[in-house]
């Protein structure tokens, strides 16, 4: 899920410009608080680009939040008395002497047969498969009979169908991890488990099209957690808790899998091994937790610049058309500047160099300034609406055209920009998304150092045109005795600044959003 | 012969004396022209050290920045600060070198006249600036709601 929260980042950057991207997120465990958390961004994307016509908006080019995204949520009912763990759904227990019991038991443990799956797989891989499989197959068969359908089986439907509808020019990217439980589990099976579904749904008269198009991440293991305890482990319901001490090793199997995997390697175009080279970050350290935290609202786990890299394989995979004529999985990876156990990252290691590299440069680092003006400059981090200092810039230089913007809107997206940057609550510096990125490099990380300041005496007179460390990216100051800031509103107001056509923007939000990154963009010179 | 001589050197002297310390009557046409045009010279000084001021004065972040305000007050300011210069130039150094009488009588309405016409053409000029570069700084002397 955190891959997701990346991606959505990248999407509100402007990195998938004049796309109409539909997520589906698959979990196991509902409550979950890294899905919660994506989930709830997702939405406050849509929410920004909504207007009354268009829930969720459209896309548009060459501006912030260009992307339309549709959230789509499927999740497995583990919660119910009757499901809670494998037994229960399986009913092998019924017939003990059975085919199923004998061949569940020659697979399965007892514990792992009996532990509770409501927070998911717990790194059980070989179980996870069977039921995620299975639980598609199910909601397939529900969408077919047509009554009282769950909302996740309607949204999932929903979903399948545009990949049908899509043909040949669909393109479906797995983010997962290989080393713990979910998304383990669902990578080998997803695309057998979606086109076996639309076969059921559509009476065996619809199939997946031959020429749709896979890819997935093959994230391997970068953080840890608390070993569960023999006290903790000594219920049915907790016989199974997944322990971080083997992630390397289910890592290693998982690889030798989808090396070897003659179905994987069939069915996916391009397999994106992304992995961490260095000591893996701790998400118990610091915390006081007496249990292992299985899952649940509890599990809500920083970010980490893994799974930027994931969602950048995933724009690899969209955008670029490398791998699509592949009829055997092709398997990439990415390195980076590595010296002396610190890792560098500029903007060219991410969707890649010249172009690519300039792409990625001018768009992050114009988002990074843009919440730096409405959080730093704007005071949004500190509770004050930080994008209407915009808007009240844009009256006060008889600038009307956005006077229509809400109050509500312009929270929205200050909210948002919380998320992604930083926010402080009282005395406490809380990271959004980018800081917990940044702390989870150990060498550069893109821009400069004092980008992620979280002095509050830095932050109150932070110079949002000062985030590279690159001389040729710096705004203008404008003479001796001028200011960067100063020099970016005479950019700002200037009429040249105003969206185009050529932006496909039609609404006021759309619009607002497009001038804004236009002065931005103006002054960072990617592109002078 | 010699008290006539004297006499009419001691009047050329008191006359010499007299064009040398005041403006007389004939000369008081080309001051009051000199005078509106300097009024017009004033307002524009004026003008010119209002938009630099304004200029000088950055935007400043926040929800709501008081740059324009402060723009607005040094434009103000300086509106009420050419009219009084101008005045005081006038009843300080121009007034005084009128010969008492004619000339005096025949000038005095005009220093006010022109003092009135600073101002005027100084919030004139101020505003027609501030609607061309309505997006600039100078627009926010008179900002449009």
């Amino acid at each position: 899920m955190r891959c997701l929260e990346a991606f959505t980042h990248m999407c509100a950057m402007g990195l998938y410009d004049s796309k109409e991207i539909n997520i589906l997120t698959l979990d196991t465990d509902q409550t979950n608080g890294n899905k919660e958390r994506a989930e709830n961004l997702v939405k406050q994307y849509n929410r920004i680009k909504t207007t009354p016509n268009k829930p969720g908006g459209l896309p548009n080019e060459d501006t912030f939040f260009s992307a339309k995204l549709n959230l789509y949520r499927f999740w497995t009912d583990y919660n119910n008395p009757a499901r809670t763990n494998f037994k229960n759904i399986t009913q092998i227990h019924v017939d003990p002497e059975g085919e199923n019991k004998l061949l569940s038991d020659l697979f399965l443990d007892e514990n792992v047969q009996q532990f509770n799956l409501a927070h998911g797989y717990r790194a059980q891989t070989h179980l996870g498969s069977y039921l995620m499989y299975h639980a598609i197959i199910e909601a397939a068969r529900s969408l077919k009979d047509g009554k009282e359908l769950k909302s996740e089986e309607q949204e999932f439907g929903e979903f399948f169908n545009k990949i049908f509808m899509a043909e040949s020019d669909a393109k479906v990217f797995v983010f997962g991890s290989i080393f713990g439980g979910t998304g383990a589990s669902s990578i080998p099976v997803i695309p057998k488990a979606l086109n076996d579904a639309i076969k059921i749904r559509g009476g065996d008269k619809m199939s997946l099209s031959k020429d749709a198009k896979f890819g997935s991440t093959l994230l391997t293991e970068y953080f840890s957690f608390k070993k569960p305890d023999s006290a903790q482990m000594a219920s049915k319901d907790d016989s199974v808790i997944a322990d971080s001490s083997f992630f390397t090793l289910n890592s290693q199997a998982a690889l030798q899998f989808y090396q070897g995997d003659p179905t994987v390697q069939k069915t996916y175009k391009r397999m994106y091994h992304i992995g961490w080279p260095i000591e893996s970050q701790d998400f118990s350290k610091d915390k006081k937790d007496k249990k292992t935290i299985t899952g649940g609202g509890a599990q809500k786990n920083p970010c980490h610049v893994t799974e930027l890299l994931c969602a950048c394989a995933a724009y690899d995979f969209f955008v670029n058309d490398a791998g699509e004529k592949n009829t055997k999985a092709e398997y990439v990876y990415k390195s980076a500047k590595y010296k002396d156990s610190v890792l560098d990252f500029d903007y060219n290691d991410f969707i890649g160099n010249n172009e690519n590299g300039k792409h990625f440069g001018n768009k992050f680092g114009a988002f990074v300034s843009f919440m730096h003006l409405a959080l730093s400059v704007n005071k949004g981090a500190k509770g004050e609406n930080g994008v209407s200092g915009f808007l009240n810039k844009f009256k006060q230089q008889s600038i009307h055209q956005y006077d229509s913007l809400t109050e509500e809107y312009s929270k929205d997206l200050t909210d948002y920009l919380t998320k992604f940057g930083y926010y402080v609550d009282g005395q406490d510096f809380v990271d959004g998304w980018l800081y917990q990125i940044r702390k989870s490099v150990s060498g550069k990380f893109i821009f400069d150092d004092s980008a992620f300041t979280r002095d509050p005496r830095e932050l109150s007179k932070f110079d949002p045109g000062k985030i590279w460390s690159e001389k040729d990216y710096l705004w203008d100051k404008g003479g001796l005795l001028g200011s960067r800031y100063d020099t970016f509103v005479k950019t700002l107001v200037d009429k040249d600044t105003e969206p185009t056509d050529s932006q496909n923007c039609s609404e006021t939000k759309e619009k607002f959003l497009a001038h804004v990154y236009n002065a931005i963009k103006k002054s960072q010179k990617f592109y002078a | 012969m010699k008290k006539t001589l004297s006499f009419f050197i001691l009047l050329s002297a008191i006359g010499l004396d007299t064009y040398a310390k005041c403006i007389g009557p004939r000369d008081v046409p080309a001051l009051i022209t000199q005078t509106y045009i300097l009024s017009a010279v004033v307002a524009i000084v004026f003008i010119l050290l209002a938009v630099v001021s304004a200029n000088l004065i950055k935007f400043e972040g926040g929800t709501n920045p008081k740059d324009p305000g402060k723009r607005r007050v040094w434009f103000w300011l300086l509106a009420a600060l050419s009219p009084i210069a101008f005045l005081g130039y006038n009843l300080l150094l121009v007034i005084p070198e009128l010969c008492k009488g004619p000339a005096s009588s025949k000038f005095s309405m005009h220093p006010f006249i022109a003092t009135g016409i600073v101002l005027v053409l100084y919030i004139l000029i101020g505003l027609v600036l501030s609607k061309t570069m309505k997006r600039g700084k100078v627009g926010n002397w008179f900002p449009s709601k």
